[in-house]
């Protein structure tokens, strides 16, 4: 077999990623980090657009690739975040780096929110646990596009205080007017000033108008046995409820097989599912 | 389609005359009557085989069983990327209509979406030469796939025996190229007829369309358990198969050089959907068989309009505990309403 080192790239293939250097790195919850990256190619590091709800294959040379949701919005540019649970090897890896070190990346992948379609509707945006990753990038592109949309309201659970994710600007958005931003936790301590009980317990303080709102839910399983019944009793209609979900995933363009559900594949046609495609594909929640 | 009739001789100087330019292959022959894989060989001294089916199937050729996707070198302040070495160009020979069939399953899935071009290369710079089979087994069941297994429109050149002599058949753009570039003094014939299939000794009928309406709406059919107590998820289905398509991606690296690989994974492996958090949507064994059938029978045709088989009957030759394919799929289409099976 002719050694792969031999000759310099001739045309790059799909499975490339892009040279990308960590910028920030900034410790969230015990094992969950926020990474910034940018990508050393300067031109291409201004016009990398994405969609939220679309993720990224993200590299460490010799250890391996895995898909990460992006929390970043597309509004702000030159940047990118990942919001990264230490987890298997590659995040492991990923752990070891430091600030000014080098990672490849690779996308966006995906389908993304149906950002056009969602706008003049209201949002309710549903968060549990680390599910609060890619509906940051969501919450960020409403908060910086607001006139674009009507209500905005987020509910966000989470084990206890301490696992609430990118807590100071969920503090900060708190305190704005032009969007309802709940927290709850299962269990709260003395500090805890946000409510307590899971998330589908945050449906009684607010009103929603089901046929003007689009629900967006990324969470773990759990979170979608609930929160979808809830959603279904408040009549939202069925391909008004959006949910980001994950599967193992290697080339992230439909080819290798892993992340295939039914005659779907969660990288292509994903990771973005209506709740009427999870009634037509079984195994997908 | 352009059809020569050409003496022995004139076949195998046809494909000798390229040796310099192409690497050739062929099913030959060892002791046991085995035969692996085509092997490569510098010169062709005699008609190549018709009644060889090598157990590896021609994906190797585009998709092997495992391949660089590309080369890095990690330096401080820099990563280089190297791009795999180019293909040699391959000149095959002796290759099934079943094996033929089952490149347009393959190319299909590596141009959507996302052309790979790992694949495209190497099918690009490979020539296939069908061979009109003379031998099918108790394995074969290209018949029931609609594939005739005595000639083919897939590969690139087609070879019928005609009396002492052969009909070479042009199927594609690349092998008038070939031919046009290394056939001396061939005379073409009008009005070929291509001979009919062999036929196989059926018991059943296989109804895909029938099938695909079964499976259709039949993800909590109780078969599927029966299937999976016999299936022991060893793989070897998913490996011979030549549509099969899987791919584990995974680094090799010896200080600041490597390279990323990929290499051939299978649907019927727990690890396959296991996420780095643990979770496993298809953790049991008869889901992922499921997975497996309904993939090539069902998702494959809704997405593609392609049934993801060839009938080579390779996943049934050599299935370590017996599984046989055409009797699961037949149970399949005759369970559709009532649940007659149990």
């Amino acid at each position: 077999m002719p050694s792969p080192y031999d000759t310099l790239i001739r045309t790059p293939n799909p499975y490339q990623p892009r040279s990308a250097r960590i910028v920030r790195i900034t410790p969230l919850v015990k094992d969950n980090v926020l990474f910034q990256f940018r990508f050393e190619d300067e031109e291409f590091s201004r016009e990398f657009s994405y969609k939220p709800g679309q993720f990224v294959e993200l590299s460490i040379f010799g250890v391996g690739e895995c898909p990460i949701s992006i929390s970043s919005s597309p509004t702000r540019k030159g940047f990118l975040e990942l919001c990264v649970r230490r987890a298997g090897r590659v995040t492991n890896a990923l752990y070891q780096l430091k600030e000014n070190d080098l990672v490849g990346i690779r996308g966006p992948y995906g389908n993304g929110f149906p950002v056009a379609a969602m706008e003049n509707k209201n949002l309710l945006l549903i968060a549990g646990g680390l599910g609060m990753a890619p509906i940051r990038s969501l919450l960020n592109y409403a908060l910086d596009n607001r006139s674009d949309f009507h209500d905005v309201i987020l509910m966000y659970g989470a084990r206890d205080p301490g696992e609430v994710l990118f807590r100071n600007e969920l503090e900060t958005i708190r305190h704005r007017d032009d969007i309802k931003c709940l927290l709850t936790v299962d269990e709260a301590s003395s500090e805890w000033d946000g409510y307590t009980g899971v998330v589908t317990e945050l449906f009684k303080e607010v009103k929603l108008d089901a046929a003007a709102t689009y629900a967006a839910v990324c969470g773990p399983p759990i979170v979608y046995k609930f929160v979808l019944k809830e959603l279904l009793a408040q009549g939202f209609s069925k391909n008004h409820i959006l949910m980001s979900l994950e599967r193992k995933m290697k080339c992230g363009v439909g080819k290798c097989g892993h992340c295939s559900i039914g005659y779907k594949y969660t990288c292509i046609d994903g990771p973005i599912f209506t709740y009427w495609d999870a009634m037509n594909l079984r195994e997908l929640i | 389609m352009k059809n020569y009739l050409l003496t022995e001789e004139q076949i195998i100087a046809l494909f000798n005359a390229a040796a310099e330019h192409y690497e050739l292959y062929v099913p030959v022959n060892s002791e046991n009557g085995q035969v692996f894989c085509w092997e490569k060989t510098a010169r062709l001294d005699k008609m190549v085989p018709s009644n060889i089916q090598p157990t590896a199937s021609i994906k190797k050729f585009f998709f092997p069983n495992s391949e660089p996707m590309f080369g890095f070198k990690k330096e401080k302040q820099e990563i280089e990327l190297y791009q795999a070495a180019a293909s040699v160009p391959r000149l095959v020979l002796g290759v099934h209509s079943c094996d033929l069939g089952s490149i347009k399953v393959l190319e299909a899935l590596f141009k959507d979406t996302v052309d790979d071009e790992l694949f495209r290369e190497k099918r690009q710079n490979t020539v296939l030469v069908g061979i009109s089979c003379s031998a099918k087994d108790w394995a074969c069941f290209c018949s029931q796939l609609e594939i005739n297994s005595r000639f083919s429109q897939d590969g690139d050149l087609f070879i019928t025996p005609r009396e002492e002599k052969y009909i070479l058949s042009v199927t594609s753009a690349k092998g008038e190229d070939y031919v046009n570039k290394y056939l001396e003094n061939g005379e073409t014939v009008a009005g070929f007829t291509p001979a009919n299939d062999l036929g196989e000794e059926e018991t059943f009928t296989l109804d895909f369309p029938k099938i695909k309406e079964v499976m259709d709406s039949g993800f909590e059919l109780p078969v599927w358990e029966k299937f999976a107590r016999k299936c022991i998820n060893c793989g070897i289905c998913t490996f011979l198969c030549p549509t099969c398509h899987c791919f584990d991606v995974f680094d090799e690296a010896r200080r600041e050089r490597g390279a990323r690989f990929r290499c051939y994974d299978s649907c019927m492996f727990p690890e396959f959907t296991r996420m780095a958090g643990g979770y496993n949507p298809r953790s049991a064994k008869a889901a992922r068989l499921r997975q497996r059938y309904l993939h090539k029978y069902k998702y494959f045709v809704d997405n593609f309009n392609l049934i993801a088989c060839s009938g080579c009957g390779r996943c049934i030759r050599h299935c370590p505990v017996n599984v046989d394919v055409r009797q699961n799929l037949n149970i399949l289409q005759h369970s559709g309403s009532e649940g007659e099976d149990d």
